[in-house]
């Protein structure tokens, strides 16, 4: 019907793009950035909000299931693109672009319940359940109202000491494989109480790390990167976004005149801003520099800005006793090496050895 | 007997209003019931329901606002009638403040506006 094709052309005019990143596939990922950009499309933040899922081989270990899981919970129209180091990107995205127009709903429907379906799924492989801290399975009599059974079967959490000597409810959260601005594939397993961390503990990292070959060669863009992560984190998205503007000149162009120009202008910006200054300052101390301090560094043209040395589990506890936000800023001010961290097996591109 | 039919027309209106916007939704919609999907947890499943507390500390910068907006409520009347009542109520008012920001002050110290 010429209706529905009008509508659906219109719908898919700008298209929400999960991206799942594997560690070290940095040109694919930048390659689906400049696509998105191009096309107008939107990078979602998470399953309910986006049509495509776009996920960069190798996703293994725990990304293998966080993948499954995320398409269980995209809703209906959806295309899923696995995309590989040599791939025509815009191609294959296109092509899952036009499959989304394509779509029409199934008669009967296949999908019903997919949280129950992910159940069922967990318990055919044979996999654990994730971390259970906080759970316990013998005080269901505390909070048993009745017998009612809780949405989803999960039951709620346990309650611990918190530092007023009160008791609150300590619930665990993963701040998982995939979530924005934060390294792909790595898993800290944090306790929350009210929206405080009490204990953060980072999980064996399990996912192969691509070889990467952009950032060596491009410290300047590299730097920009995660300089732009870190103030999309804050929500300053027009910043963020024009230091990811840059950081593609710097790859495509490096000798492009505006580099240098736009780079000051972004560094002032945020040198001057209020809300960087009293978001970062004295957050994430480490050898002396705070968050604002390497920020600041990052979006200068030092050679030599300030990347103090540190391991996932100081990372890791710095996060204790801030809230959640404050801990997924430590997180992106603090970016770690993920490829020190899984020797076991290291892609280069294609296959083969 | 007019008001009668004003209101029943308003309750007729509004109920149309609502069945018009259920059924447009029926007929637009691709999927007739949509899909039970859990939460997102970064790709990962939830291990427990996600309904807790809130964190001490709201509630006690909640109780300080209750005792500041009843104070208010004394100081609307007050503000009209001060300028004919004379210095004698402005003293008065400043002792009433003076007597909470005591308060305040004893909540400080006890430790009341601890952030995290």
């Amino acid at each position: 019907m010429g209706l529905s094709d009008v509508l659906a052309r219109w719908a898919t005019s700008r298209p929400h793009t999960l991206l799942v990143a594997s560690p070290g596939t940095t040109a694919t990922r930048l390659a689906v950035e400049r696509w998105c950009r191009g096309r107008g499309a939107v990078l979602a933040a998470s399953p309910n909000d986006a049509d495509v899922l776009a996920v960069t081989e190798p996703a293994d270990g725990v990304l293998a299931s966080a993948v499954e899981e995320l398409w269980r919970q995209m809703p209906d129209p959806r295309a899923q693109v696995r995309l590989a180091a040599g791939d025509d990107v815009e191609c294959r995205l296109d092509q899952a672009v036009a499959e989304l127009m394509t779509w029409r709903p199934e008669t009967p429907p296949t999908r019903e319940d997919e949280w129950v379906a992910g159940r069922a799924d967990d318990e055919a492989d044979g996999h654990d359940m994730s971390n259970m801290a906080g759970m316990d399975h013998d005080a269901h009599g505390a909070h048993d109202m009745g017998g009612t059974e809780m949405p989803g079967g999960l039951q709620m959490a346990d309650r611990a000491d918190d530092r007023d000597g009160l008791t609150l409810d300590a619930v665990p959260v993963a701040l998982g494989p995939v979530l924005s601005c934060w390294p792909t594939g790595l898993v800290v397993d944090v306790v929350l109480q009210g929206d405080l961390v009490q204990q953060a503990t980072v999980r064996p990292f399990d996912v192969s790390v691509v070889e990467d070959d952009t950032w060596p060669h491009h410290p300047a863009a590299a730097r920009l990167d995660r300089a732009a992560d870190l103030l999309a984190l804050l929500g300053w998205a027009a910043v963020a976004d024009e230091a990811r503007d840059v950081r593609d000149l710097l790859l495509t162009s490096p000798d492009d005149e505006s580099i240098g120009p736009r780079t000051d202008r972004v560094g002032r910006r945020v040198r001057r801003s209020h809300v960087v200054r009293s978001a970062l300052t004295g957050l994430a101390v480490m050898a002396g520099s705070d968050a604002r301090a390497r920020l600041i560094s990052w979006l200068s043209d030092d050679d030599f800005p300030i990347a103090p040395a540190a391991s996932l589990e100081d990372i890791v506890a710095l996060m204790v006793g801030r809230d959640l936000a404050d801990a997924r800023l430590v997180m992106a001010s603090l970016p770690p090496d993920l490829s020190t961290l899984a020797p076991r097996r290291s892609m280069s591109g294609g296959h083969g050895a | 007997m007019a008001g009668f039919v004003a209101v029943s027309a308003m309750l007729a209106t509004a109920l149309a209003l609502v069945a018009t916007a259920h059924l447009v939704h029926r007929a637009v919609s691709g999927v007739s019931c949509p899909v039970v999907a859990g939460p997102f947890e970064s790709g990962l499943r939830p291990t427990v329901h996600a309904a807790s507390r809130y964190h001490a500390r709201w509630y006690t910068v909640t109780l300080l606002f209750l005792a500041f907006d009843v104070e208010m409520l004394f100081m609307y009347p007050w503000a009209v009638v001060v300028r004919s009542a004379g210095v004698g109520s402005i003293v008065e008012m400043f002792l009433f403040l003076g007597v909470l920001m005591a308060g305040v002050v004893y909540a400080w110290r006890e430790g009341a506006f601890r952030w995290a």
